[in-house]
């Protein structure tokens, strides 16, 4: 392991699970951070290093490395290392990147492994908020459920969401095109339409299904 | 001795093409790297066009100078590394020689570029004033704040960048006080944008920090004193007082 940083922690802690027994070296550069690798992780050595004595201590030490995970906080010394392990046939070369963007520029340089932190970030995102399609404006603490937007786009839309209302007898009010705040009735809801209903997490999942907002 | 060159880039797909094969054509020079900070223009495939090596910056979030000039180091592999910035108009194959031909003759370990020009305002009102009070013997040099330096590779290594527009004077007091040989040299007429005065808060800001920080630790001012006043300096609103 290089570098002891926040990134590398959990790839070590994750190497630790995978190999209870096996032999984890982690590289430092400064006094202080092997300090305090050795207090945190104390099944590992921890060698204190210059930046270009990583290379040689790899080299010297390549037929007992079977995992390299370069994990500085510069994505230039990740990419270095990782062709130099490379170069030498390390068995398994990982480099976990800090700036998402870098990820072309290792698939360019033959790095097999690159692990992007950041990925998850956007389809985390999009799988909590876009697969409803709908503006959560409020989820209520004590129940599974909230009151929720939905803008009535087209025909089909407003069929079902007069069918739903009425059905469900769910309270709920419109803003209009004309940008008027009313709460009447099911037939009076409109293309175009805003509506805000108070619902059960599972009645609005089960709206959104029909009108095609949410995969079955 | 092979020679990097290394420029610290953000939009600037104006200037990359130019700047990458002037580089290329001085002597010396193996390998060109771009450093992009999160370009949004075609700076980095222009680049990589012209057979660049590039690398963005480790830390987008809060994009510096520093951590630019870092990863160019550290990605770096000739024997002497040479920073330009990437948008002197009249840059030369002349002008990236004279940069290193102090280290090759083994006069330097680290040389600062000056140009023919008054120095800027940051240079005259933040970092002169505060290197005369804190490191005399800097004080001689004309543009401490140059971003146009060469050192040999191993002397980058031991020093600590810093993030921001504090790295210039940075490296300079830091190799300093490491017993680097330093000579400044001058590299003619620098063709370059003007910043605006509002521009430059955050820089005199930066600069002024990078100085107070070292001064502190080698003991030259009392630390509760200097972080009272870095605290207030930071809280400071600097619009009523002409700055923006």
């Amino acid at each position: 392991m290089i570098g002891g940083g926040h990134l590398a922690y959990f790839a070590i802690t994750a190497l630790r699970d995978i190999d209870p027994r096996g032999r984890l070296t982690i590289i430092e550069f400064t006094s202080e951070k092997v300090e305090m690798l050795k207090k945190t992780f104390p099944f590992a050595d921890v060698v204190l290093s210059s930046i270009e004595g990583v290379e040689e201590y790899i080299s010297r030490n390549r037929f007992l490395i079977d995992v390299l995970v370069s994990a500085t906080d510069s994505d230039a010394l990740n990419l270095r290392y990782a062709k130099h392990s490379i170069k030498i046939d390390l068995p398994i070369v990982i480099a976990i990147l800090n700036n998402p963007l870098n990820e072309p520029v290792f698939a360019k340089e033959n790095v097999r492994y690159v692990i992007n932190p950041y990925k998850t970030i956007g389809s985390k995102i999009k799988e909590i908020v876009g697969k409803f399609r709908v503006n959560v404006i409020h989820e209520f603490s004590k129940v599974e459920g909230g009151i929720y937007a939905i803008k009535v786009e087209d025909a089909k839309t407003l069929r079902r969401v007069q069918s739903f209302v009425l059905k469900s007898d769910t309270p709920f009010f419109v803003l209009s095109t004309d940008k008027r705040i009313r709460a009447s009735s099911a037939k009076d809801i409109q293309i175009g339409d805003v509506i805000y209903l108070a619902c059960h997490d599972r009645e609005i999942k089960g709206l959104l299904k029909k009108i095609g907002r949410l995969e079955s | 001795m092979d020679v990097s060159v290394v420029f610290p880039s953000r939009n600037r797909e104006k200037y990359v093409r130019r700047a990458v094969r002037t580089a290329f054509r001085a002597r010396h020079v193996k390998e060109v790297i771009v450093v992009d900070g999160g370009s949004s223009d075609g700076t980095v495939s222009v680049a990589l066009k012209e057979g660049a090596k590039v690398i963005i910056q480790s830390n987008l979030v809060y994009p510096g100078k520093g951590i630019a000039m870092r990863d160019g180091a550290y990605l770096s592999s000739g024997d002497v590394v040479v920073f330009v910035d990437v948008d002197v108009a009249n840059l030369t194959p002349e002008f990236i020689e004279k940069l290193y031909t102090p280290i090759m003759r083994g006069e330097a370990e680290f040389v600062k570029g000056c140009f023919e020009r008054v120095a800027g305002r940051v240079t005259e009102l933040v970092a002169k004033p505060l290197l005369r009070m804190f490191y005399p013997e800097l004080a001689k040099f004309r543009q401490p704040l140059s971003g146009e330096i060469a050192g040999l590779r191993e002397v980058f290594y031991q020093v600590e960048f810093e993030s921001g527009w504090g790295v210039d004077v940075g490296l300079l007091i830091d190799l300093h006080k490491m017993g680097v040989r330093i000579v400044e040299v001058d590299l003619g007429f620098k063709e370059h944008d003007m910043k605006p005065l509002h521009a430059l808060t955050d820089m005199a800001y930066q600069v002024a920090e990078a100085i107070l920080k070292r001064a502190m630790r080698d003991g030259k001012i009392d630390e509760l004193w200097a972080s009272e006043y870095m605290s207030s300096i930071g809280k400071m609103d600097l619009r009523g007082a002409g700055f923006a």
